[in-house]
């Protein structure tokens, strides 16, 4: 599954090492967000939103220019971690 | 003894003569690197840094014992001014370091919020790099020219938060990049958060020096960690890559956890500084 993820995030204009990152990442993914990220793969366009903590998919990747995996996974650390994830948004990136 | 075909092979692993000294051929390996006076003299700081960071790789080459004396070691096997150039070489520890940068912050005349807020913006950029130069003095590294950048974006400022791509340092370039709205704002929560990011980018420089240029820094195991993250090492992810690999990744990178840590200690240490006056 882990190297199926990989290889569609690289015919999605991922790079080799953050493809094995994120689609490491992305198996893990809490339950919830599990149906997004199936849909997602098996269309680029699906993109189904998920609001949490006051962060939105959609949100993350209109203000902070994420991809859908890369907002996902954020969503997912909200969720995880919702203070350190908080926090860590919080600071402007540098 | 000495084993040619091992070197040729590419092991370095050289074992070690009586007394815990170097072999004759062990030293001819290094001294392979011995620039002479003419030619020292005529390179700059940097081109020096990088002949030690050489010479130092050698030494790494040969895995001698832990409590082997390089210092006492360059002495024998290079000439006077090599000597020299190792001796300044060595950072000082991080808190040292920390204490030294909140001093010179907090020392800073223009770089107070009151006087600051009276300075034109080009004043304010010759003001952070010669900041900039003080810091890279303090670190043992070359300074980075100071600029702002043009397609930063706008900052979002709340009471409680301020978002938005504040810098960068640039590898390539080794030059660090400021959000112009840092050094414009009226908001003393953006100027404290600009003087975060100059020592932010300014450590990031420091990790691009001790892992690509020359070991300076006193802790090996830091500048591997470093070495791992950075483009070409282990994982090969630099710098800001959040829109690809999401918040958490980007965040937990040792590169960024070093950079942060650093500045906020250092900002800290300035804070209290100010508050003692």
């Amino acid at each position: 599954m882990e190297n199926q993820i990989k290889q569609i995030l690289i015919d999605r204009g991922y790079n080799e090492r953050h493809a094995t990152l994120v689609a490491q990442e992305l198996t893990l993914l809490a339950t919830p967000l599990q149906p997004l990220i199936t849909k997602w793969l098996d269309d680029e366009q699906c993109m189904e939103d998920f609001e949490t903590e006051g962060y939105s998919i959609s949100g993350l990747m209109q203000k902070r220019g994420m991809t859908y995996p890369a907002a996902l996974l954020t969503i997912d650390w909200l969720l995880k971690e919702p203070e350190k994830a908080k926090h860590s948004l919080s600071r402007g990136i540098k | 003894m000495f084993d040619l075909e091992n070197i040729e092979n590419g092991d370095h692993s050289l074992e070690q003569g009586a007394g815990g000294r170097l072999t004759d051929s062990q030293m001819d390996y290094l001294r392979e690197l011995q620039p002479n006076k003419k030619e020292w003299d005529g390179m700059t700081e940097l081109q020096r840094d990088e002949v030690m960071g050489q010479i130092l790789q050698r030494y790494g080459e040969l895995s001698l014992p832990d409590d082997f004396n390089i210092q006492e070691s360059i002495g024998y096997v290079f000439d006077p001014h090599v000597m020299e150039q190792y001796e300044r070489l060595e950072a000082p520890h991080d808190h040292v370091q920390i204490e030294a940068i909140g001093e010179t912050l907090a020392n800073y005349e223009d770089l107070r919020w009151e006087n600051w807020q009276d300075l034109e913006f080009v004043e304010k950029i010759e003001v952070l790099n010669d900041v900039e130069t003080q810091i890279a003095a303090i670190e043992h590294r070359p300074p980075c020219p100071v600029r702002t950048g043009n397609n930063m974006g706008e900052l979002e400022v709340t009471p409680y938060e301020i978002s938005g791509h504040m810098g960068g340092y640039r590898t390539g370039t080794k030059d660090i990049t400021l959000n112009p709205e840092l050094l414009t704002s009226d908001n003393p929560m953006v100027y404290r958060e600009m003087l975060d990011t100059l020592v932010h980018e300014g450590r990031h420089a420091y990790q691009d020096f001790n892992v690509n240029v020359c070991e300076v820094h006193p802790r090996h195991s830091e500048v591997q960690s470093w070495s791992e993250n950075m483009a070409g090492g282990k994982w090969g992810y630099w710098g800001d890559c959040s829109n690809e690999l999401g918040q958490r990744l980007y965040e937990q990178q040792a590169i960024e956890i070093d950079a942060r840590n650093f500045a906020h200690d250092v900002l800290n240490n300035w804070w209290n500084r100010i508050l003692e006056t």
